[in-house]
């Protein structure tokens, strides 16, 4: 097997997202502008293949907000390696995710 | 629209559902003040195939646990499976099952040359030429070198009465069937099932008709190929001719000249009471076991269309595409698969014991077959033969007439990208396969 895991244009992107910070399956939505059917399930599977881990977020916070809490997700070692390898396949992953930012 | 969420909880593992719904209830609460009903009804609409997913692919699930066990994502891995799965089912087939009476037996080895006489080719049956009839006409029935007779009597075995054929002594002779020359002849199913599979067999006396009779050997049931099967056939002169003479029975003939096939005709001759017979002579059938398979699988093959395309989809070359030995390799894999599913099907049919319907259970198992070995076909990268994986949907339908939208798979190998659109479209009516270049082999 090889060290690292290809990823299609799609799964780098939901990736880049995490990556990015944007580590709420809603927010990695608005900011690759996938349907919640394809982004929850492709997280799920990285989270499954290591490349991304999830944590749930602090009652204290949630209560503070007035919300129930929330899960979030944070790019992992191999997800960054990952990352990096699917940034040099597609050079614009980067430069959309900058852009959709800026928005 | 929280109640869309918990229907879909409902398909996902009872272990994950508190904490699955918690996440998807506070995605919601957040999306709902902030983008819409609309929105939120679309988001909610998502989770379903989130829930599906965790379904088929929950960690905790033991069904998940298992799949990995027996993964067949690598070539060698599916063909071994393959390969255990033959030979089980033929170890299976062999042990607790007649595989070989399942089958169409071999014909006899000049069954072009044998006939049944009868004297009245319209009844159901072939048993209706007397004995002094037989004895009178044998030595001058037109054409026919040799002729056999054979009657149906009771006898008894340890368990219950049997149907033993009291024959002509040159009866097996003349089917070139390997069997003793005289006494009592077993077929093997009978040994079986009415002697208790007796190892001490041989030897062993057993009431005939009133009398007693030695056990001189056990033949296959397939040895048997003619009208009426037997349990048991008693070569004996000294029975034979203390038959009834109007006993009626089969008659068998060995003609000089091979027998045209499919057709029935006649011979007239003259019987000791100076009256004419008209006898007809009708032809075993002598297809070859590898013509009825073959009439079994091949309209199968043929009907495969019926649940799924031949086509394996579209691999346009590009300069990365494998070299020509490597796409011969993946039909060499298709080919071996088959190749392996073909004896798994037959051995299991019988060990199921469902030889009655075996030709339907058989076409549609095959069938099935058939289409799994295309799809798992379709989901392998077409140079490393590794099944495909990462699969993300992608786009919506509304996409339809700008771009393709629906599943797209990579090669963890690297070698390239499958594209399965949702609906075939003019531009993409199929599967698309995209070579792509070395460097991501690395």
């Amino acid at each position: 097997m090889p060290d690292t895991v290809k990823l299609s244009h799609t799964a780098a992107l939901i990736l880049q997202a995490i990556g990015a910070g944007d580590g709420y399956g809603f927010s990695v939505m608005e900011m690759t502008g996938l349907p919640s059917g394809t982004v929850y399930p492709a997280m799920r599977r990285m989270e499954r293949d290591g490349l991304i881990r999830s944590q749930w977020e602090r009652q204290s916070i949630a209560d503070a907000e007035q919300r129930p809490p929330r899960k979030y997700y944070k790019i992992t070692r191999a997800g960054n390696d990952a990352l990096e390898a699917s940034q040099k396949r597609y050079p614009l992953l980067a430069k959309l995710a900058a852009e959709e930012r800026g928005q | 629209m929280n109640w869309i969420l918990r229907l879909a909880a409902l398909i996902v593992p009872a272990d994950k559902r508190a904490a699955w719904l918690a996440e998807w209830d506070a995605e919601l609460a957040f999306v709902r003040p902030r983008c819409g009903n609309v929105a939120a009804l679309f988001f909610c609409a998502g989770a379903f195939s989130d829930a599906i997913w965790m379904r088929r692919n929950g960690e905790l699930s033991a069904s998940a646990e298992l799949r990995e066990i027996f993964q067949v994502r690598s070539p060698l891995r599916c063909l071994a499976w393959l390969t255990v799965l033959a030979l089980s089912s033929l170890g299976l087939a062999l042990r607790f099952s007649s595989l070989a009476n399942a089958f169409p037996p071999e014909p006899y080895r000049d069954s072009q040359n044998l006939a049944m006489v009868t004297l009245h080719p319209d009844g159901p049956r072939y048993a209706d030429v007397p004995l002094w009839k037989f004895r009178a006409a044998e030595s001058r029935i037109p054409d026919v070198e040799e002729a056999a007779f054979y009657t149906h009597v009771l006898g008894q075995s340890p368990r219950k009465p049997m149907v033993v054929a009291i024959a002509s002594p040159n009866l097996f002779r003349m089917l070139s069937v390997a069997a003793p020359a005289q006494g009592l002849i077993l077929a093997r199913s009978t040994w079986r099932r009415l002697f208790k599979s007796d190892p001490t067999i041989i030897g062993r006396k057993v009431e005939v008709d009133g009398r007693y009779a030695t056990v001189t050997g056990i033949i296959s049931d397939n040895a048997w190929q003619l009208p009426a099967f037997p349990q048991a056939w008693l070569l004996d002169e000294t029975r034979f001719q203390a038959l009834p003479p109007n006993s009626s029975g089969y008659v068998v003939a060995r003609l000089r000249t091979p027998a045209p096939s499919n057709f029935f005709w006649t011979a007239s001759t003259t019987n000791s009471r100076a009256e004419y017979d008209r006898l007809t002579f009708v032809p075993i059938p002598h297809e070859s076991v590898a013509l009825v398979i073959l009439a079994l699988f091949l309209p199968g093959l043929l009907a495969l269309p019926v649940l799924t395309r031949y086509h394996l989809g579209a691999y346009p070359a590009n300069r990365h595409a494998p070299p020509r030995t490597v796409r011969v390799r993946r039909w060499f894999f298709l080919a071996t698969k088959i190749a392996l599913i073909l004896p798994t099907l037959l051995c299991s049919t019988c060990v199921l014991g469902v030889v009655p319907l075996m030709p339907g259970c058989l076409m549609m198992s095959w069938l099935l077959s058939m289409r799994w070995a295309w799809n798992d076909q379709r989901n392998r990268c077409p140079v490393c033969l590794h099944s495909l994986s990462l699969p993300v949907r992608i786009g919506e339908a509304s996409h339809t007439f700008l771009e393709w939208y629906g599943t797209e798979l990579v090669c963890t190998r690297g070698h390239g990208l499958l594209h399965v659109p949702e609906i075939s479209t003019s531009c993409y009516s199929e599967q698309r396969w995209l070579y792509l270049d070395p460097s991501w082999s690395s």
